[in-house]
């Protein structure tokens, strides 16, 4: 007997046959008996087989809570959690404090850039600053003119009114003078060497002039004025590195925030 | 309760419920592993391992027959209680005692309502038949339990053991001659085979 046949006769017995392949076995188990006594001899061991007596089992195999792996404390992510929050935690606190004593390179500390509100209470004050040097610049600038017009009348150099806000940068009265003689010098050598000029390039050479014969005072202005401007633009426009900073430190909050909370709430809930 | 909320909560870790369906349970999984083996210490383990198991997978459960599902686990236990043990597929014609001395008629076997002919009968019957079944390979072993002695149907059987619907049948059929090849060697010692036979086919 083939495989085959041991196949469908065995699946006959238990009704797995299609109606076309029970019907070409009914045939042929009229014509062989040679298969019709196997199919008996299968029938006779099934019989046997399930004649077999009940097994009861010998005890009762339910779980324990400790067989089953329930765990009466916290569940295991637990710790995994609550590290990982303290980690972030501390890390944040690290990055604030590197923030406040400026860490970052080049960039100002974060103490200073509280102090913008000082710097912008400076510009109000320079503006009044400018207007009290505005007329004793304008003293000066004239007095300029009348020591320059004997010495290079054909010139007829002139000040402008722009002198004002030139003189935002320039000291005060009495260390003006002083500048004024400076100024004097470093124009003579240049207006000798020079040909002809015109007024206009006179003007503009002397304004330039009375600008770089600026006082010490008057430098210690000018770079207390960079200091503001240089802060004003650190705020208004903060670099790359800042950004990644804010991100970073962000990030670390909410992490420590979200791990924090997820592992009060396993907890509440093994507990309950 | 029915199974189906049992199982809902059991998937939620209701421990309870989930031992509910183990009380339901439990006598077929230990059958079906006694059968496999054949030695009730590993029959009893394997049974443990597989509802341990169980539990701990019941999540992975996604519907159709819990008891096809539960019965794969309880077989694959059986699976690596063997490999565990190396156990030898030949056993003695009866079963051991804890005492390693032979049992007549062991506990599972007894029926009250039956006459002492007819229960030595069946004992000896059934002897005979897990010798048979132990005399098979694994996988022809499982087949044959789960469809003749548990009367899982083909498509059930597939689901238990993983094998395909071909594979089934034919695994079977040879599994059935086997068994009967075997037993036709304990005619002479089990004449009564013949008329419990007779009996079961009126």
């Amino acid at each position: 007997m083939t495989d085959k046949d041991l196949t469908a006769i065995s699946a006959y017995l238990d009704g797995e046959l299609s109606a076309r392949e029970r019907a070409r076995l009914e045939a042929r188990l009229k014509t062989d008996p040679g298969l019709k006594a196997r199919l008996k001899q299968l029938e006779s061991g099934r019989t046997l087989m399930r004649s077999l007596p009940e097994i009861r089992a010998p005890r009762n195999f339910t779980l324990t809570p400790e067989m089953a792996g329930v765990h009466s404390g916290p569940p295991r992510l637990f710790p995994v959690l609550r590290f990982a929050s303290a980690l972030a935690t501390i890390l944040l606190v690290l990055f604030v404090a590197g923030d406040l004593l400026g860490a970052l390179p080049g960039q100002p500390p974060a103490i200073a850039l509280f102090a913008q509100p000082q710097a912008a209470e400076l510009r109000p004050e320079a503006t009044p600053l400018s207007i009290m040097e505005a007329p004793a610049a304008e003293p000066l600038a004239e007095p300029e003119v009348d020591k320059t017009a004997p010495e290079s009348a054909s010139e007829g150099a002139l000040v402008k009114p722009e002198a004002p806000s030139i003189a935002v940068e320039a000291a005060d009265a009495g260390q003006a003078e002083s500048l004024e003689e400076a100024a004097e010098a470093e124009r003579a050598t240049p207006l000798e060497g020079a040909g002809p000029m015109t007024a206009q390039q006179l003007e503009g050479t002397e304004m330039s002039q009375s600008l770089s014969a600026a006082s010490a005072p008057a430098e210690q202005l000018t770079a207390e004025a960079a200091q503001e401007l240089q802060a004003d633009a650190g705020a208004e426009a903060p670099g790359p590195g800042l950004k990644l900073y804010r991100l970073i430190e962000l990030a670390l909050a909410a992490f420590a925030i979200i791990s924090g909370s997820l592992a009060v709430l396993l907890r509440r809930r093994s507990d309950a | 309760m029915d199974e189906a909320a049992l199982i809902g909560y059991a998937k939620k870790g209701d421990l309870d419920a989930f031992n509910r369906l183990v009380l339901a349970y439990q006598d077929m999984a230990y059958a079906v592993a006694y059968r496999i083996l054949g030695d009730p210490d590993q029959a009893a383990d394997a049974t443990q391992n597989a509802f341990i198991s169980a539990y701990r997978g019941i999540r992975g459960f996604r519907g159709g027959s819990f008891r096809a599902w539960l019965m794969r686990i309880v077989t694959n236990a059986c699976y690596d209680e063997l490999r565990r043990k190396q156990r030898r597929p030949s056993v003695p014609l009866e079963p051991l005692g804890s005492d390693g001395e032979e049992i007549d008629s062991p506990s599972w076997m007894e029926d009250p309502s039956e006459g002492p002919e007819q229960a030595v009968v069946r004992t000896e019957l059934a002897q005979a038949i897990q010798h048979c079944l132990e005399q098979l390979e694994l996988e022809f072993r499982s087949v044959i339990v789960l469809v003749d002695v548990e009367g899982f149907n083909y498509a059930e059987a597939a689901e238990v053991l993983g094998t395909p619907l071909g594979t089934i049948k034919s695994r079977l059929a040879r599994a059935r001659l086997r068994v009967q090849d075997c037993l036709q060697g304990f005619q002479e010692l089990l004449p009564g085979i013949f008329r419990l036979e007779r009996e079961s086919s009126l």
